[in-house]
């Protein structure tokens, strides 16, 4: 490194520079610093940006599951999280997901709830529900 | 078949294969149907990146149906590369060269086109008739239901149900000429 009379020693701040640089650049580009310091720049900015991107990206991933757990049952995902709002159930998405893979059961009862809600509420009367076999589009030879 | 507490992942991550008959069935709506299954997108477990897909075998691929007057008009493009090397070809014709072709293309189309594209495609079983080779039939455990309901031909009906149904003219016999 070039030692100017008013720049001082840059040898710290180039063993910063390695530090970050180690894990996901080449041995050829590490030991440039001008190459180094420009992948650590962009690496940085997709950091920045992904933390924005990746809400969006779980939210739709959220959505598929729970529109999949929801087929099984022959619900639409928006029936069911309309029914489960009028009966005061206030979980989550990410908790819905959770029942729906861990605890299906517990989750068939949930799709209960919702349709029996949506039902009384509309119509008001109660009605037996329909009959519902597990996983839906599907007939078993 | 069971499955205890302990061997229920392997159940979870196992691949179903399922079975489609493609008669009088509209060749876009199956492959969105399809591409969904390959891709694992009915399951609550579903990834991008892990590969929980299943395995589709789509029968009577000939016998798939268009509306309207698709069969003339729907035309599929190629370019060869080359100067003039643009081929052009109605959809009844390419049906006549390879039956599975078209639902392969729409199967194809619909899933997302990355890296896992091709892989996927793999689980993806076209015939043109009934006539599936054993070692694939043999794995078939469900039967998917196809996006339109299957119309009653005319040729479905007995002559007694034809001849009981209400007419409200008489044609005359020489109404149409051939």
């Amino acid at each position: 490194m070039a030692r100017g009379r008013f720049h001082g020693d840059r040898w710290w701040k180039v063993m910063r520079l390695k530090e970050q640089c180690q894990h996901y650049l080449k041995r050829s580009l590490r030991n440039r610093c001008g190459v180094a310091y420009r992948h650590l720049r962009r690496a940085l900015i997709h950091q920045t940006k992904g933390r924005r991107l990746k809400v969006y990206a779980t939210n739709i991933l959220r959505n598929q599951r729970l529109e999949a757990a929801c087929d099984e049952h022959e619900i639409g995902h928006r029936r069911f999280k309309r029914g489960l709002n009028k009966s005061g159930v206030t979980l989550n998405q990410h908790m819905l997901n959770i029942l729906s893979m861990y605890e299906p059961r517990t989750f068939e009862r949930l799709v209960e709830l919702a349709e029996r809600t949506e039902i009384e509420t509309v119509r008001g009367v109660h009605e037996p529900l329909p009959e519902r076999r597990f996983s839906a589009n599907k007939i078993n030879i | 078949m069971s499955f205890g507490r302990a061997n229920q992942q392997w159940a979870t991550f196992s691949r179903v294969w399922h079975i489609l008959n493609a008669d009088r069935q509209p060749a876009g709506g199956i492959g969105v149907l399809v591409s969904r299954y390959v891709q694992g997108l009915h399951k609550p477990i579903y990834h991008p990146t892990s590969d929980v897909g299943d395995h589709v075998v789509v029968v009577n691929a000939k016998k798939i149906a268009y509306s309207g007057n698709k069969w003339e008009e729907k035309v599929f493009t190629a370019h060869t590369g080359r100067r003039k090397g643009r081929v052009r070809m109605q959809a009844f014709k390419v049906h006549e060269l390879d039956p599975t072709w078209i639902i392969r293309r729409n199967i194809y189309r619909q899933i997302p086109n990355n890296l896992l594209r091709r892989t996927l495609f793999q689980r993806v079983h076209v015939f043109e008739d009934e006539n599936v080779p054993a070692e694939i039939i043999e794995n078939v455990t469900n039967v998917l239901i196809g996006p339109r309901p299957v119309p009653k031909a005319i040729t479905d009906y007995t002559e007694e149900e034809k001849d009981s149904f209400p007419k409200l003219f008489l044609r005359d016999k020489y109404f149409l000429k051939s």
